[in-house]
């Protein structure tokens, strides 16, 4: 068999259910691979290799004693630093957090311990996920695997980079403006920001009680599915959960896009510091989805830019409460990007704030009337490919990196990205799927029509082979 | 499903820069990297532009001379330092030569407005083809989906009676996800030895 490690969830799990592939053969791979190349890469914070054998073995016996087993029983993932785990250091990327060892598991963890999944360790992000870049003074950078020389995005960077890398086979990531979803973009890989409430928060150490969205992370829409469909649902202990019944993810989507109405975002805010090349890749999926049966129509949305910036205001705002004692205490334990986006944070008035409360409010309600016209929203997920990572410092980044996905943060949408293209420079470009709240199943449906129309998601990047 | 045509790439397949030291000459003079003065040529906005057709090939080394803070007068040395070290592969020509009329042949290329001319005038090969296909006439480049669909269209072919040859992964990638067979370029003897096999329908 070629390369473990570059499987995908669904095969591996077709594989190990008939027996032909062994979750602690799985695992050792993933083990030893991580072992020898992420020293290039920096993706882990972590790794419980005793712990994950473990559980491999476990997901084995399963296996043997033919138990009845979830699609995941031993299928290695790994976690963004912030999801606590019982008994292993959850650092949320934080000289804060460095001794923090959680009794309990977040409730997402237990969901995936419960399917026999195998755990390989905590993944780097962007120190307490206030930034994109995943420079984390404190764990260090990130690069991404498809030029070292380059930002893997962040927060949620250590997971698309290992995604990319073929150091694990899935992921949960966090998503606040964009977390999930930039550094997807960044690193050519599929993450999904589920609707608000969707996915459980409990023992997710928080950025914005607000705006945080948990989400999978995969190489291909199918894994996102069978990610999401093991973590979703209604929570009673997370009090921003909400009780709406799941849908199946897998059961039509396969179905296609035929007939459906599909909104592609042009307009200023879209185009004007839009990349080429990134305008280019999304008219071409927009092509793509049309040749499928789809009915494409340009729509704008000025009201994106005050969207972005209400929800970097309150994303500020609610991390500098979380973080208030730490800030006052010590704030020389933060890195200063991250300390200057707190302060910035607790310095906007409860005016200002209500301010963009009432943004998201108008935000809500205007998109609500979008959903009723239109199936989907095709944006790009980012104006610019993966910059460097000797650039312009994390603070100017934001803004740039989260303008077209920190409006569905906002308004709580359901957007998944996914891989669309490349740059001239040979870095991946991501396309953006926005849907109607609770509207998963569509997204999943409408991405995974692209992904086998075009084969992005299968190319790789070769940093391993050198 | 038969076998009715061999598609290939341009530049880096057929004209490979074989001789690295004119541009490497050009590079320290212009005090940047090798990768540096490659990335203002083929990677920038500028060039993109061009190899969508937006703008013209002139246009571009306009912008180039721009970025670079030189005069008019410079380009045209420029140019032909940037280029000196491209040799054109006469083995691989004659390879493609030698599989017609038995298949259609074509070239897939993502440049500027410029290559037709250049293939007709300069390089003297576009006899070897059936049809061209550049990115800059039809407004789309390669990865996307569009431009295997056009040139197959023009050579009225089902995309798994084609083979595409092309060196970046990409390319290669998304023609195979198109439902192309593919080679993945390194080097002519290897390009022969696939289409040897695929000829011979291993």
């Amino acid at each position: 068999m070629n390369d473990l490690t570059f499987l995908d969830i669904h095969s591996a799990a077709k594989l190990i259910k008939k027996r032909e592939l062994s979750p602690m053969e799985l695992t050792a791979a993933y083990l030893d691979k991580i072992k020898k190349f992420d020293p290039i890469i920096n993706s882990y914070i972590s790794i419980s290799a005793d712990r994950a054998m473990t559980a491999a073995r476990v997901a084995e016996a399963h296996i043997y004693q033919d138990n009845p087993c979830s699609v995941l029983n031993g299928i290695p993932i790994a976690l963004k630093d912030l999801y606590e785990t019982a008994g292993v250091a959850t650092t949320a990327g934080s000289r804060f957090f460095a001794q923090h060892i959680p009794l309990q598991d977040a409730y997402t963890v237990g969901r995936l311990r419960s399917a026999s999944a195998v755990l390989l360790g905590k993944l780097n992000m962007h120190e307490i996920a206030l930034g994109v870049t995943n420079v984390n003074p404190h764990y260090g950078t990130c690069r991404n695997p498809w030029d070292l020389e380059c930002i893997s995005g962040g927060s949620s960077g250590g997971s698309a980079a290992a995604l990319a890398a073929g150091f694990c086979m899935g992921s949960l990531g966090s998503d606040t403006g964009g977390s999930i979803r930039i550094p997807a973009s960044l690193c050519g890989i599929v993450g999904f920001k589920p609707t608000y409430g969707r996915v459980s928060l409990r023992g997710v150490i928080p950025l914005s009680w607000n705006l945080d969205h948990s989400g999978p992370m995969a190489r291909s829409v199918l894994d996102v599915a069978i990610l999401l469909q093991a973590i979703a649902g209604y929570d009673p202990d997370d009090p921003y959960s909400v009780r709406i019944e799941i849908d199946d993810y897998l059961r039509h989507i396969q179905d296609g896009v035929a007939g459906w109405r599909i909104g592609i975002a042009v307009g200023e805010y879209f185009s004007m510091r839009t990349a080429p090349d990134v305008l280019e890749a999304v008219h071409q999926a927009a092509y793509v989805l049309e040749s499928l049966g789809a009915d494409i129509t340009e729509v704008d949305f000025p009201e994106a830019r005050i969207a972005a910036r209400a929800n970097g205001l309150m994303t500020t705002s609610d991390a500098a409460a979380y973080h208030q004692q730490r800030i006052v205490d010590k704030p020389d334990d933060f890195g200063l990007d991250v300390l200057s986006r707190l302060q910035q944070g607790a310095a906007y008035t409860s005016r200002e704030y209500i301010l963009a409360r009432r943004t998201q409010s108008l935000l809500r309600h205007r998109f609500a009337a979008f959903f009723e016209k239109f199936d989907i929203l095709l944006t790009p997920t980012t104006p610019i490919t993966a910059p460097p990572i000797e650039g312009p410092d994390a603070v100017a980044q934001a803004p740039v990196l989260t303008r077209f996905t920190a409006p569905f943060n906002l308004t709580g949408l359901p957007a998944i990205s996914v891989p669309c293209g490349f740059s001239a420079q040979h870095l991946p470009i991501g396309l953006q799927l926005v849907g109607a709240p609770w509207s998963e199943a569509k997204l999943l449906r409408a991405g995974y029509a692209y992904e086998q129309a075009t084969g992005f998601h299968l190319i790789r990047p070769t940093f391993v082979d050198q | 499903m038969q076998l009715g045509a061999l598609i290939f790439d341009f530049g880096g397949v057929i004209v490979r820069t074989e001789d690295r030291s004119p541009r490497e000459q050009l590079a320290e003079e212009l005090d940047m990297t090798y990768d540096q003065l490659s990335d203002v040529i083929f990677a920038g906005e500028s060039s993109r532009l061009a190899s969508l057709g937006l703008i013209t090939a002139e246009e571009h080394w306009e912008a180039v001379s721009d970025d670079l803070g030189l005069s008019a007068n410079d380009l045209p040395r420029i140019k032909d330092h940037f280029w000196a070290g491209d040799i054109l592969d006469f083995d691989l020509v004659e390879l493609i030569r030698s599989f017609r009329p038995m298949y259609q042949t074509a070239l897939l290329s993502n440049a500027w407005d410029d290559l037709r001319d250049m293939l007709a005038d300069h390089w003297k090969i576009a006899d070897a083809f059936d049809e061209i296909v550049i990115s800059a006439e039809e407004g789309v480049v390669k990865p996307y989906p569009q431009i295997y669909q056009i040139t197959l269209e023009r050579l009225n072919l089902e995309p798994g009676q084609a083979v595409f040859v092309d060196d970046f992964i990409e390319n290669v990638q998304a023609a195979q996800a198109f439902g192309m067979q593919t080679i993945h370029f390194r080097s002519i003897d290897q390009v022969r030895a696939e289409l040897k096999d695929i000829t011979r329908g291993k």
